[in-house]
Order: structure tokens, then sequence, then C-alpha cells
């Protein structure tokens, strides 16, 4: 579901109208657009960067990154150590991968 | 039956494109005293490949590379993009890159954000740099507002779908309306048409599987320029060898030479000879010259590849990360800070994309003319010239004015509306839309990727897996014309962009 409308849209329709990949539903009277393909979108960003509607430093429309384009990221060489031990329980060593595992 | 809006748009040159070839094109024409349309798939304000922004301009400029430019055209010819060039339109390209330059810095795009021309980005160490850093995160906009004063037309959400040609000369084009639910086809009278339709997307796999959006160069670029002129009789060439594109893992973006980093193993030691360390002005260029690293390092075991900006200079991550904004990867950005990756301390892995069609296409003359009197090619599409942004803006222009002097030849308009294409893609069109179920343009496309993956791709291509493609892509096609169904002017455009991939794909 890429892009996500907040409360406070004003249905002014810019994202509506400039989206590339036509993803949204193009309404007339200042209705809230519908996104109709959400899987079409190509987080290109410029409904978002169009926006005119803001509140507390927030667009009234956001994108939802899916889970499938998670970046992948390893600390830099020099800071290279294992943070598991080999049958995968954490060990909290570091900051960026404080997790648990989920129980079994 | 589809409707055919019976009242024909006239126009002394019409663009396929609102791009940046597209809209050079336009301003290159309105320059030279055409009436111009564009024919825009989305809408211009924010379309094509350079729709949020870039940042690196290949060009020649003599009071910074010096009054010889043969140095920067070897340098040109040997870059990543330069395999496939005719020399001459290399040569016209960097004489008159200069010109576009001062152009997009007078209507207000910066092109000297560092202060003066500054050249950084797929540089070799020691050797002249060619790609002119700006700030183009308004180009779009800029060039919109320059169209709009030079009386240009833009007609948004029409796509071409076909040229129309009578005694192999150009008399119009077709264009598929989807203002509304309800499509229409719209026939457009002309002299001369300049295709800038961008490169074709969505022909191979994304890297994340299931998002088939997820493309680097813009989805909705789908090979509609290469299959019109091929349908149109345009001799095409290159489009036998594949192009691929390195970046981010998983998220498809361009802007590789963005990073100012060295590209690494898991341990942190450099994968290429050139630099262990880098800086603003140069990078490194090892995926450059050694396209197909992360793939390599996959396959040998010794992977992943990584993107290390660990080394560098705070100054010099500011400047990436502000590059990487003006280039139009926001998003990127944004996904950084809310994952709390900083490329100061973390590496991101690198992987090879599946080829892409770009800078395989139609062939031009040196006045952006394919081998159909009246029909032009510009931009990412074109088939024996590449320098992506700066070759659309500067070749765009020398399209523009070439279609513009050819419309003031021509005599009166031809009817157009009568030619036998608009009448076969009624009947297509209908077909899909009159059909109450069946197959989803969703299901050819995946198709063609398939197809694609298995019997065009990038490692083997021979003569056998080649013909074994090509003839299952032809009863692909059958299949499709028998059984798709579309919903609504949406599903058709999507549709229409299937058969022209597929076109692009048997080209």
């Amino acid at each position: 579901m890429p892009p996500v409308l907040k409360e406070y849209c004003t249905g002014c329709g810019t994202c509506s109208l400039i989206c590339p990949t036509d993803v949204f539903s193009r309404e007339l009277n200042h209705k809230v657009p519908k996104v109709l393909y959400p899987d079409e979108c190509w987080h290109c960003d410029s409904c978002v960067l169009d926006c005119p509607v803001e509140k507390g430093g927030q667009k009234a429309i956001e994108l939802r990154v899916p889970l499938q384009l998670q970046l992948l990221w390893i600390d830099p060489g020099v800071e290279k150590q294992s943070h598991y031990d080999i049958i995968g329980d954490h060990l909290g060593t570091h900051p960026d991968t404080d997790w648990q595992m989920p129980p079994e | 039956m589809i409707e055919i809006d019976n009242n024909p748009i006239e126009c002394d040159v019409l663009i396929g494109g609102g791009g940046i070839a597209g809209l050079m094109a336009a301003i290159g024409a309105a320059r030279v005293g055409a009436r111009v349309v564009i024919a825009e798939k989305a809408h211009a304000h924010r379309s094509g490949a350079g729709a949020t922004g870039n940042d690196h301009f290949l060009c020649y400029i003599p009071e910074k590379h010096g009054n010889d430019m043969e140095p920067i055209l070897k340098e040109l010819l040997q870059s990543q993009i330069g395999g496939f060039h005719d020399i001459p339109l290399a040569r016209k390209f960097l004489e008159q890159s200069y010109d576009r330059v001062r152009d997009w810095h007078k209507w207000g795009i910066d092109m000297t954000p560092n202060g003066d021309w500054s050249f950084c980005g797929h540089a070799y160490p020691g050797r002249p740099r060619i790609w002119l850093k700006y700030a183009g995160n308004n180009q779009k906009k800029v060039l919109n507002f320059t169209a709009r004063k030079h009386r240009v037309q833009i007609v948004n959400f029409l796509p071409l779908t076909d040229v129309l040609i009578e005694n192999n000369r150009v008399v119009g084009a077709l264009g598929l309306d989807i203002t509304t639910e309800t499509p229409r086809l719209r026939v457009i009278r002309t002299h001369a048409v300049v295709l800038a339709g961008g490169s074709a997307l969505r022909l191979y796999p994304s890297p994340a599987p299931s998002l088939m959006f997820n493309t680097a160069w813009c989805p909705a670029c789908t090979g509609n320029t290469q299959a019109s002129a091929w349908r149109a009789g345009a001799k095409l060439v290159n489009m036998e060898f594949p192009n691929l594109h390195a970046g981010v893992k998983y998220t498809e973006r361009a802007g590789k030479a963005t990073f100012i980093g060295v590209i690494t193993r898991p341990d942190g030691t450099p994968l290429g000879p050139f630099i262990t360390k880098a800086n603003r002005w140069v990078g490194d260029i090892t995926a450059d010259v050694w396209n197909s690293v992360f793939d390599d390092v996959m396959k040998s075991g010794e992977g992943p590849a990584y993107m290390d900006c660990t080394k560098t200079e705070p100054q010099d991550i500011d400047y990436m990360m502000w590059g990487f904004a003006e280039e139009g990867n926001t998003m990127l950005v944004k996904e950084m800070a809310r994952e709390k990756v900083d490329l100061a301390r973390h590496r991101l892995e690198f992987m090879q994309y599946q080829p892409f069609l770009i800078g395989r296409g139609p062939e031009i003359n040196l006045d952006g003319e394919t081998s159909i009197s009246g029909l032009f090619a510009a931009g990412d599409a074109v088939g024996n010239f590449r320098a992506d942004i700066a070759g659309a803006a500067t070749f765009g222009h020398i399209a523009g004015e070439s279609a513009a002097k050819r419309a003031a030849r021509a005599g009166a308009f031809s009817n157009a509306a009568d030619n036998a294409m608009v009448a076969e893609r009624a009947r297509h069109f209908s077909a899909f839309l009159e059909r109450s179920e069946g197959a989803h343009w969703r299901e050819c496309n995946y198709l063609v990727q398939q197809i694609m993956k298995d019997y065009a791709n990038a490692e083997v291509r021979s003569k056998t897996l080649l013909e074994a493609g090509l003839k299952y892509l032809g009863d692909a096609r059958r299949r499709a014309m028998d059984t798709v169904a579309c919903a609504n002017a949406h599903e058709l455009m999507r549709m229409a962009e299937v058969i022209n991939r597929r076109s692009a794909a048997m080209g």
C-alpha cells in the first residue's frame, strides 16, 4: 500500500494528478483520492514532494515502503564481529543488532 | 467499439513523451516557430526518468576542459554509457552540450551548486571529469514552465500508441486518452513526430520479484518509442546488447555514482584497484568498468559486495546526502532515516539489476531523424547515441529544431484518421474492453518477463535460445489478443504498454 493519506488531507488532488504511474483515483469536488493501484507505486516520492498540506512538519501523504524493499546493511569491516553465537542466540553487544530471537 | 474522438489535434510537431527529451525537443521546435504539442502518458510535471531530479549532466565546457574537445570525447566513449555511439553524434552532442547547460542555468536549474562549473562522479582518478554536478530537483518544474512560456501545448494522460505513416512519411499519430475511466482514441495530425518515450522498463523481473514497479528508471517508460518506431518501419540498432545497471540491493534505484564510497568485500577490503578512500570528486569507478562485480562475487562466494562510505569525510557524506535529494532519490534518503541506516557507519549491499533497454532503439542521424521521413527520436530510447539526461536535453533540442524545419516545408495535413492503423488499434482495444472476463494485463507482463529472463538474458544469448524466445513471445501475443480483458482506461493503458514492451522485446 505505498502512499498513505493522512486524515488532514484536503483533497486538493495534486498527488492524483501528478503520479507518474497513475495509482490514485482522480476525484472531483475536493474528495480525498483513493489509492487504487498501490502495487504500481514507483516509490518516486513525487506525491509527497508536491503535497501542499503540512502539519507539524508532516505532509498529508507519505510513502509506506514495502518490507520486500528492506535495506540490507552491515557494520564497517573494522567493526565486523559476530553478534550471534552459532545456535542463533543473540549476544546483545551492539546497538544495531540488539534484538531478541522470537521464541520457538 | 472504443470511441474515437472525431476532433483530431493538429500541430506542426508532435512530441511523444513529456520527459527531459520531450520537453527539450518541444522547446527546440518552438524556438524556431513551430506549433508544438506534447502528448504525455502521465502528467509532464512529474514524468519520466528525470521526474524528481538528477545531479550529473555530461558536457564539454571549454573554459573548464580546455579548447581541445578530443580528450572529453575519448572519456565519453570510454565511460559506462559510451559503448554504442556513432561518433559524429557524440561530437555534435558535446559541441552543443554547453549551450543546453547555460539554457538550464538561465531558466532556473542550478547548474553551479558549488559556485562554479564543477565536475564529479563516474570519474577515473587522474583523468578528465566529464559529469557536471548540478542541483536538478526542480528540473521538470522549470522545463515545464519554459515549454509553456514557448507556447507548447502539453496534453497529459494521452500516451501515444502508434505513429501513422503514409508513403513512408509521417502524417500523424494515435493516442489513447485516459483522462477518464472510459478510454478514447485520439488522432493527432502532424508533419513531424519526435518520439521521446524513454527506455523500456518492466521487460525483465524486478530484483524484488513481487514488486513489478520497483525499477530504477521510470516504470511507466515501457518501450513505446522503440515499439512504435519499429512498427512504423524505422531501423532499430543495438537492441541485441543487454544493458545492466547496479545499485542498492532490492530497492532498485539509479544513482550509484552519487555514493561517495568504495566497493568492498564483506571484510572491508576494496574489490577494485582504483581507490581505498573516496571523495566528492572521485568515487569508486569499479562498478562502471567491472559491470558485473556485484553478481560475480555472489557467484564466486566471496560476496556480498558493499558500498562502503565509512571512511568518507563527514563533509563529503553531507554532500552525498544532498546529492541524493537533488537527483530525486528522496525516497532512499527518507528510508535510510526511518531505518536508522547511517552511511557513515553502515555499509549498504549493492547488486546488479536485470537488464532494461536504454541507448538501444531507433537509429538517428545528425538531425535526430530516424530512417522514416519526419519521424525523429530522442532521449533514452535512441539506439546509436547515449548520454542520459544530457543526451536527452541536447539531442532532444536538436531533434525538435530539425522536426520544426521539416514541418515548415510540409504542405497540407493528411486526414490521418482514415489510416488503417487507427481501425486496427480500435479493434484490438475494443476486444479487450468488451470482454467481461479474461486474462489480466499483469499475466501478460509477467509472462514477457519470464520469457525474456530465460531466453534473452544478459549472460547467455544464442541463436536457438533467442529463436525459441521469439516463438514463445509470438504465441504469447496471440493468446493475449484473444483473452485479455481490461476493465477501464488505466488497465487498457497498462495492456497497451505490455503490447509495446513485447514489440520492443521482439524488435
